[in-house]
Parts: C-alpha cells; structure tokens; sequence
C-alpha cells in the first residue's frame, strides 16, 4: 500500500537526462549530484527513445525530458525503444519552446513537473519534489481506482450473497449484510471476496442437489 | 604586484537584529585590516558598506548600488528573507554573494558560496544532545519566518527518528516583543526542553520574560525548562541582560571562549580592534572567514568576476579561528566543526560538546534526513466492531 507520505530526500535515485540542450545537461548534472543522485545523460538520436527507458525503475528512476527532441508522443514516434509507450517513471519536462503543443506532448509523455530552459538550478529541487510525489499520487490513485473497479465487478456477488443469507438464516438485509461483513473480516477477506465464495459454494449445493435429484 | 578590488560588506547594524549584525560587520572589518596590513598577500580590499536597517525591502536596492558602483563580491545578509530578497539581484548582476550566517540548508543558488553553518553542522548535533542528556519533549518557538518554519520541520523529522514529541509550536512576527502567551503556552505544555528560532529583539525579550516567569513560581528555569539555540551568540548574550544569561544551550561551529592559539589570538585582535563589544561571536568569526576566503579566491583568481572566483573558491581553505575550513567544490557549503555550548553568567560558553574534526556541509540533509517525510503521530489504523 503507498505510503500518504512525502518523499523529500532523492539520494540513491538516478536522474535520466534526456537532451541536446548542453547547458541544461550541465545544470542539472551539477544539482542532481548535489542531490545525492547518480546520472545519466543519454544523448537521442532521431530513431527514438534510447533503450534505457526500457528497463527504468519508477522507484529509483526519473526522467528529465527535453520538450524541443523531435520524437515525443505529438509526432507520433513515442514509445520507449520497441515503441511500447512511455516509460512509467516520474517525468520533468523540460520547456525551451512554450508552445501549448509541446507543453501536451510532455505531459502525454507522463511529465508531472516543467523546467523552463535555460534551466535555474534553484528550480530543480521543486521540480523533483513535485514530479516524485505527483507521480506517486498518481500512481497510488491509480491503485485505488483499479481496487474501486474490481470491487464494482463483484458488487452482484455481494447482493447474491446477502440474498441467500437473508433466505437461509431468516434476516432482513441489514442483518445479512452484517453477518456477512463480519464473518469476511473473521476470515480476513474482503467483503466482496467473501460474497464471491458465498456465491460458489452455494450454487455448487444447488448443482450437487440438481444433480442428486437427477440421478435418483 | 598588489592588486585592489571593491567588496561590499551589506550588515544590518541597527534595526530589529542590528546587534548580530554589527558584530559581522566587525569580524568582516577585522579580516580586511588583516589582508590590507600584509603587502605579501597580494590583494587589498576597499569595502563598500551599506546597512540596511533590518529593513528586508533596503536589501535589493542596496546590492543593487553596490554592483552599480563596481561591486561584484558581497559579504552579507543574515536572515534567510533577506538572503532571499538579494539572490535573484546577483543571478541577474553576475555578482556573487558570500553568506556568512548558518541558516536551514535547502538552497543552492550559483551566485552563492555558502560559509556559514549548515543545519547539518547546527540542528543535528543539538537534537542528537538534548535528546541524550536532557528529554524527548519539545515546546517550539520562532520568529515567524523560514528560519524558524524550517528549523522546526527539520527538528520535528529528527525528533520523530528519535521518538520525541513536538509538545507545542508558537511564532512571533520579527521584531515582537509581547511573549506572555508563549509563556504561558509553556508552562501548560510541560515539555522538557524550549527550541528557540526568535531573533533579535523577540528572543531577548522570550529570554527575560520566561527567566522572571519561571522565578515569580519558584522554577529554575535553566535546570526545569532550557532553551535550545542555533542562533544564539556572545553579543546576544549581551543584550539578554545580565538576569537571564546563564545556562541557555547554544549549537553553533564557533565560540569565543573555544581554547586554541589560533582563536586566542583572533580574540585579542578583535578586542583590540572594536574595544567595549563584548568579544566576537560565532557571525563574526563567519563573516571574518567569509572575507578572508573571498580575499584567497580573489588572489587566486587575479580578477574579481564572479565565474573565476567561483572556480578559484573551490576548495580553498584556512586555518580559522574554530579550525580548519574548507568550502566543498559540490555544493559551495563549507567543512566545519559543530560544537554546543552552554552560557555562563560571564556572557560566554562553556564548550559542552565538540565534534573534534570540521564536518561535511550537507545542505540538503541528504545523509542524514529519511527519504519520507516523518509519519504523522496519528496511528492509521482504524478499530471496528
């Protein structure tokens, strides 16, 4: 489960340079190190993104992306080397050219923080803080959503079950509900999980005692 | 050949800090006296002063005469709104500042070197003591400003490694001297020691009123409920006044009564020199290593442009009066020796703690803070029936 607590210390991460733009390379070379990173400055060539991205690390990696290279998203080359989309590590996007369709196509790319070119070394610290933990944010309500989704998918095992529990041990549907939330935390399940077992094992019975019917 | 080039020394001598201030003057002045007085040296500095008044909106136009004037090094500033306030002048001026005051760490603008204390060298070592020697909880007080916002994250984060407890926080605006409801704030809270970030006035006055507070109930203030200081020197000491001067925790890398050749002798010369000021402080000693360390870049470099005598400033050290300094070519912070003292009724410190060696600048606290935040107290998990 992700923590609701900031990151502030960016030692031991790796920042991934992504530019022609010398003077940015340099600046941000001097502060990451300052940071306690290690870095990474990978020079593009027209063919794509460097492999590098292939196998970055969202926990340990973070990408320093100049808006002006030539093959982001808008232009329809993005994916990292096998063009299997962008990398899923937080991203500062670096802002020479202010135009709206670059600034789209860096944060399409996944940039959560900008730096605007020629970069000021007392911007960077900002922009790391906000682009880790904006894509940790991110990242966790993306979690969350997923978890939201796959309880929605089993919300008519929930209503299945509270059925049968009203039936079988004569309750109103609060009562049900209520024994089942308890008994699913007394087996350490989700409520949904547990409705779902409900389900099973029931219309197993039902199948058995079809089946039994049948054969006699 | 001896070569002259204009510094500017920009100290608020008067206003709400104007006693710390006066005293970096004083330790920026004794350092120029020294390198003019010696024609082997090579270079001589013709300061340019200029005092703004405490007045934090002074501060830019005053660098800006300076650098108009020919300026291009500048010793000065000591609040971090006022450090704050000139940066971006030099960024644009191509100047560069030398800032001799400790402060809380998390900044690192190339127009800066950086010789004061950082919170590595201040706030770690007081944590590390006080939570050893005197108690876990702590009643926080400041001047209402980032010196005193970021003193206090950093102390809190540091506590919470050490399982303390922030029992109470109160700020001041700069320059308030109304202290009863901190006061009383105190004595509802009980903690076991008071970290204090007020400057100037508001703490002189935090000092007397929480003595008398503590002695109109018969506690003894310095035993019952110290005070803890990263910004507490001998001048200051001075201007608590003579009931309220004993026994208050200072963490500083320099004080006067530290006893080596070398800063006996630094002590002389400054009492010579600024007769009826009660000795240098920790500023002081900071502001004259600043000038001195500017005079060696600017020798070095043979020119007072601000890239060459950034180059020429990496890795120059001296042999100062609290020992060996060296300003790290990383991170433009400089290697000093933390030390902790507590006051006397003399208006001096007696050296409780010294780490014995000059300690890496670590402005970023990166080795030393964890990579998360400090977890909120509340617990986060909820019981249901």
């Amino acid at each position: 489960m992700r923590s609701n607590r900031y990151v502030q210390n960016f030692r031991q991460r790796r920042a991934l340079i992504l530019s022609r733009d010398w003077r940015a390379i340099e600046t941000i070379s001097a502060m990451a190190a300052r940071l306690g990173m290690s870095i990474e400055s990978v020079v593009p060539d027209d063919g794509g993104l460097p492999p590098i991205l292939d196998v970055a690390d969202a926990q340990c990696d973070v990408l320093f992306l100049d808006g002006d290279l030539n093959f982001l998203p808008e232009t329809g080359q993005g994916g990292a080397g096998g063009g299997s989309g962008p990398p899923h590590i937080p991203v500062i996007g670096l802002v020479g050219i202010e135009a709206p369709s670059r600034l789209r196509a860096l944060m399409q790319f996944g940039a959560t923080a900008f730096l605007s070119k020629p970069v000021h070394s007392g911007s960077i610290f900002s922009a790391l803080y906000l682009a880790i933990n904006t894509f940790d944010n991110m990242s966790g309500l993306r979690l969350s959503i997923q978890e939201l989704e796959h309880r929605r998918r089993y919300r008519r095992h929930v209503i299945k079950a509270v059925t049968l529990v009203m039936k079988s041990h004569s309750l109103d549907d609060e009562g049900a509900f209520a024994l089942l939330r308890k008994e699913a935390m007394r087996a350490r399940l989700s409520l949904e999980a547990y409705c779902e077992g409900v389900v099973q094992r029931s219309t197993a019975r039902s199948l058995d005692e079809k089946g039994r019917r049948q054969g006699t | 050949m001896v070569r002259e080039y204009p510094i500017g020394l920009l100290f608020s001598v008067t206003g709400s800090y104007g006693t710390v201030g006066a005293s970096m003057l004083h330790g920026a002045r004794l350092a120029c006296g020294q390198i003019n007085a010696d024609p082997e040296f090579g270079v001589r500095l013709s300061p340019i002063e200029h005092n703004p008044g405490s007045d934090l909106n002074a501060y830019a136009p005053a660098v800006e005469t300076m650098i108009s004037s020919g300026v291009r090094n500048v010793i000065g500033c000591y609040t971090s709104s006022s450090r704050k306030e000139v940066i971006p002048v030099f960024e644009k001026r191509d100047a560069l500042l030398w800032y001799p005051t400790h402060y809380e760490g998390f900044e690192s603008s190339s127009n800066v070197i950086y010789t004061g204390a950082a919170p590595n060298h201040h706030m770690l070592p007081l944590v590390d003591y006080f939570t050893r020697h005197i108690g876990h909880r702590v009643f926080c007080i400041g001047s209402n400003y980032i010196w005193a916002w970021e003193s206090n994250r950093i102390l809190r984060e540091e506590l919470a490694q050490r399982h303390g407890t922030v029992v109470g926080e109160r700020y001041l605006p700069v320059g308030e001297t109304d202290v009863d409801c901190i006061v009383e704030a105190i004595f509802a809270a009980e903690p076991d020691i008071i970290f204090n970030s007020l400057i100037g006035e508001s703490a002189y006055a935090f000092f007397r009123a929480f003595r008398a507070a503590c002695r109109s109930r018969g506690i003894d203030q310095a035993q019952r409920y110290p005070i803890a200081s990263c910004n507490l020197s001998e001048p200051e000491l001075d201007s608590i006044g003579p009931d309220a001067v004993d026994g208050h925790l200072s963490s500083s890398v320099y004080f006067a009564s530290i006893d080596t050749i070398a800063n006996r002798e630094f002590v002389s010369r400054y009492n010579t020199a600024f007769p009826g000021n009660h000795g240098p402080s920790a500023e002081a000693e900071a502001a004259y290593v600043a000038t001195i360390l500017l005079a060696q870049s600017l020798r070095a470099a043979g020119t007072d442009t601000m890239n060459d005598v950034k180059t020429c400033a990496a890795n120059q050290r001296l042999r100062a009066p609290q020992g060996e300094v060296v300003i790290d070519p990383e991170t433009f912070h400089t290697y000093l020796t933390p030390r902790i003292g507590r006051s006397r009724a003399d208006r001096h410190f007696d050296i409780v703690y010294d780490a014995g060696k000059p300690v890496a600048p670590d402005p970023y606290l990166i080795n030393s803070t964890s990579i998360l935040e400090a977890s909120p107290l509340r617990p986060s998990f909820r019981i249901v029936s």
